[in-house]
């Protein structure tokens, strides 16, 4: 597991974010490397001195979020790291019954600090924003996007979204020409309101994602659906793959995704997780009517020797580097380099039930 | 002529490497005397001047990066990492890159000569014990040579300590953060290798 948040110690007097880089440079928004010291590595800046637990080689290019009062460094976005994800508030209107990131009542407002960070990100890359809810604080949210597009086209932004909040005024700002690199990424759990209402602990919740989705569908929104894998969706994912086909066919991407054993799944686990191996006709049926039909699926956080291998090429490697974890099983497994193992967390004993391919 | 050496080697007993001359950097190329002259005036200025360079342990190398590599996936398309340029080894630096307003007295020039030899507490310590607070002592210790700061010389920053960069970086035509900025420590000559 790779740590995002590092023990850190500056004599800045706020927060600040920077990009650490190897050399002295004149860019003020850059912090070059001081010293290698016991405790990790030591940084000078034009927001001032800092010392990170960790060794400068591991964190060279890495965009950082130094909050001197909390003591702590957030790498917010990792050199060479195709996952990068910012979490602009904690707050969510939703309580999923797998939710991997329960929410919190507070918001903490650190999109200025986000924004400096996606200027600073490496060329041409796609950073996630997640949360909570990030269209709780949609005003801000769009400010945020527009600005950094405007200055960087050359940036994507995956936007995870419950979808709750989208307006039709909305759906003429959206149809912005920045907003062709921005996917939004929407939850949906069931093609009937009651079972969808049931798994996001929402009442409405279905109806409201309904407008949103007409609103973006105005708007010519690029949407990425998801759907979480449990014992209570997969039987209705047939259902489902219709209900997409019939009226949402203008996705992107349809992504159906393994149970995280973290959060409320954890308590759940063996209520809500489903062993693929034994259980994977609901899913074959269901993507073998979205693609049917037209629709992309791609299987996520699934390890490749758990899906039939008439449906291996749909899996991705899905899960982020950091949380990203292999039995050692795998070490003599050709399609590693394609699979996308197990989470951090996923239960020890069936990490170890795989079977190198 | 003994004393000299005599500070030497306690100096370097106390943690603090001499700035490496160029013909040690490349003994191959240096006549057959091999190390520094003691007596070589140049030298003997260099090393007692207030450049408070201390030589840290070496870079990791860079080839620990491609460990990155292995946690892409077959589609991350074209995108590729900028590419650092590892630093040429050990190339002794003879003068500082002054960025600073030239007509003022450079710190260096009145401050007291090496405080580091006078100091209770050892100031420089071994490479390896480096930290954020020694940096911030050594700036507390110019600041207050400098009768911006009269506080303790602790290691932390306080309000006293970020009232006395600011006045420091104002006096000094220095962008005024009220923080320890790479200005600040090309001021007191402040520098790791």
């Amino acid at each position: 597991m790779i740590a995002l948040a590092l023990r850190a110690a500056s004599d800045a007097p706020a927060p600040f974010v920077t990009r650490l880089t190897r050399k002295p440079d004149s860019d003020p928004a850059l912090s070059h490397f001081l010293a290698a010291t016991q405790a990790g590595s030591l940084w000078s800046g034009a927001q001032g001195l800092f010392e990170v637990a960790s060794a400068a080689e591991d964190l060279i290019g890495d965009v950082v979020l130094v909050d001197p009062f909390e003591g702590r460094a957030d790498r917010l976005i990792r050199s060479a790291s195709r996952h990068n994800t910012l979490v602009v508030t904690e707050q969510c209107d939703q309580l999923c019954a797998m939710c991997s990131q329960p929410p919190k009542k507070t918001h903490v407002d650190r999109f200025d600090l986000l924004e400096t960070a996606c200027l600073l990100a490496d060329q041409g890359i796609t950073i996630g924003i997640s949360g909570g809810e990030p269209t709780l604080h949609r005003a801000r949210l769009f400010a945020m996007l527009e600005s950094v597009l405007e200055a960087r086209p050359d940036l994507t932004f995956h936007v995870l979204s419950n979808a709750q909040h989208f307006t039709a005024d909305d759906a003429l700002r959206l149809r912005s020409p920045c907003y062709r690199n921005v996917v939004w990424g929407i939850p949906v759990y069931a093609a009937d309101a009651a079972s969808h209402d049931a798994i996001v602990g929402k009442a409405g919740a279905f109806e409201r994602l309904m407008v949103s989705f007409t609103h973006l569908l105005r708007a010519g929104a690029r949407i990425e659906l998801r759907t979480v894998l449990s014992s209570s969706t997969a039987e209705r994912l047939d259902t489902l793959a219709s209900f997409i086909a019939r009226n949402l066919a203008h996705i992107e991407q349809w992504s159906v995704m393994g149970l995280e054993n973290i959060g409320f799944a954890r308590s759940r686990w063996s209520e809500l997780h489903l062993d693929l191996r034994r259980d994977f006709d609901a899913v074959s049926k269901a993507l073998d009517r979205a693609i049917l039909h037209g629709i992309r699926p791609r299987l996520f956080n699934i390890p490749l020797c758990h899906v039939p291998e008439a449906y291996r090429s749909y899996a991705v490697a899905s899960i982020s580097d950091w949380k990203q974890r292999f039995s050692d099983k795998c070490a003599p497994c050709a399609a590693r380099p394609d699979c996308s193992g197990f989470f951090e967390w996923h239960p020890p004993e069936l990490v170890e039930e795989v079977f190198p391919l | 002529m003994k004393k000299r050496r005599f500070l030497i080697s306690s100096l370097v007993m106390a943690g603090i490497a001499p700035v490496p001359h160029a013909s040690m950097a490349a003994p191959g190329l240096s006549p057959a005397s091999g190390g520094p002259d003691p007596d070589d005036d140049d030298q003997m200025i260099q090393r007692f001047s207030q450049d408070h360079m201390f030589l840290l342990a070496g870079h990791r190398s860079h080839s620990s990066h491609a460990s990155h590599g292995s946690h892409r996936s077959g589609s991350s398309g074209t995108y590729r990492a900028p590419v650092y340029t590892p630093r040429a080894p050990a190339a002794p630096r003879t003068s500082a890159p002054s960025t600073r307003n030239e007509r003022s007295t450079p710190p260096s020039s009145i401050l007291p000569s090496s405080p580091a030899i006078t100091t209770a507490e050892p100031l420089y310590s071994t490479p390896s014990a480096t930290s954020i607070k020694n940096v911030v002592r050594q700036v507390q210790l110019g600041l207050k040579s400098y009768g911006y700061y009269d506080g303790a010389i602790d290691g932390i920053v306080g309000p006293m300590m970020r009232s006395a960069l600011s006045r420091f970086q104002t006096d000094f035509n220095l962008n005024v953060t009220g923080t320890i900025t790479p200005e600040v420590l090309d001021a007191f000559k402040i520098r790791a290798q």
